[in-house]
């Protein structure tokens, strides 16, 4: 986990760092924020204490000393809240807080409720008329003309395989079929959004190996703990924060109260479209690095997209 | 947002940020209009789409 939160940040590194075009948005208004060297220094600070986390025999330490280091770096910028950022950041922190076992049962908690909500997420018109038919292009395109008709009418599975992935890891019986269910979506999800078919997001690559990897390492042959131990809470803890923020929160997202990518959204056609409008004079006054990303809409104006809607 | 290498934070709370430090380069207010198209309808795909200049952005 420690490795592939260290890959995620290495792969977008400009996006923790000060010096680029996009604007950090503090999630506090007047946060201060880290100016060079010190949103070096911060970075190579926070690489350190995940080497900590990976390697030394008791890592409950190098853990706090992560945990903080990213939380100051998701305080000051608010993009930095990636779905993977954000997830690996809450299973570093409950290893630095769970007694006992509790780890390992925040853990499964986080990747239960992970692919609960990427599955209910997806459950939208938008995900089956856009987002799939786009996911699947890569198949499509070598597959026999008319085989696309049969393809596309099957995005219902791709939800409905990660809900059903969800309750399958709750129950000690199905575990081992859900594990093996989960591995195979990764795989089909790396190889749609991998190098070799869309190529894009580089980010994520790391992280679907990662999920693999953590749910066999938690799920595999796991006899306890029972669905009822593992989303009823028995003390105020790692255990309860992960069920409020993994399972719970994202309901919210439905009413606009909690966001997109902290629950489950990514990929799922279900998330606000940002865009600017410019005049000629405002897109030749940008950075090139900026400049190179307008393009003019159906009426000629230029447009800045920020998100594609995925 | 390729930057950074990610996809963007798709909020209002980003887009306005973004859309504030871009009116840095405009001499009007309507030179740089934030245009967001709210979640799409579950059922319709259809979204709400809101429009603010540099001066409502302020």
């Amino acid at each position: 986990m420690a490795a592939a939160l260290a890959a995620g940040v290495l792969l977008a590194s400009r996006l923790f760092l000060a010096t680029r075009a996009f604007p950090r948005v503090p999630v506090l208004d007047g946060w201060p924020q880290l100016q060079p060297p010190l949103d070096a220094i911060a970075l190579g600070a926070l690489f350190a204490a995940l080497c900590g986390v990976a390697f030394a025999p008791r890592p409950r330490w190098w853990a706090t000393a992560a945990t903080v280091l990213a939380l100051v770096l998701a305080l000051e910028d608010q993009s930095r809240w990636q779905p993977w950022f954000y997830q690996y950041v809450a299973m570093i922190g409950a290893l630095a807080v769970a007694r006992d076992s509790g780890d390992t049962l925040a853990w499964r908690v986080v990747l239960v409720g992970l692919y609960l909500w990427s599955g209910i997420q997806k459950l939208n018109v938008t995900f089956m008329a856009r987002v799939f038919p786009w996911l699947v292009e890569p198949v499509a395109a070598v597959l026999p003309a008319g085989t696309r008709e049969i393809l596309l009418p099957g995005w219902v599975v791709a939800p409905m395989t990660e809900i059903a992935v969800a309750l399958g890891l709750l129950v000690p019986r199905l575990r081992n079929a859900a594990v093996v269910a989960a591995i195979a979506t990764h795989v089909v999800i790396f190889g749609l959004l991998g190098p070799l078919a869309h190529g894009t997001n580089a980010v994520i690559w790391p992280w679907n190996v990662a999920m693999a990897v953590l749910v066999a390492l938690l799920f595999w042959n796991a006899r306890g703990p029972s669905a009822l131990d593992a989303i009823v809470p028995r003390r105020i803890g790692a255990h309860a924060a992960m069920l409020a923020l993994f399972v719970a929160l994202p309901v919210l997202s439905f009413a606009g109260r909690w966001d997109s990518y902290l629950s489950g959204e990514l990929y799922s056609g279900n998330i606000k479209v940002g865009a600017l409008s410019i005049t000629d004079r405002v897109a030749a006054r940008l950075p090139d690095v900026v400049r190179r990303h307008v393009v003019s809409d159906r009426v000629g104006s230029n447009m800045l997209v920020f998100m594609n809607g995925r | 947002m390729s930057e950074l290498s990610v996809p963007s934070f798709p909020e209002d709370r980003v887009f306005r940020a973004a859309a504030r430090d871009m009116c840095r380069l405009a001499d009007n207010p309507g030179d740089v209009v934030l245009v967001v198209f709210g979640r799409p309808g579950i059922l319709t795909g259809q979204r709400e789409i809101s429009r603010n200049d540099c001066a409502a952005l302020r």
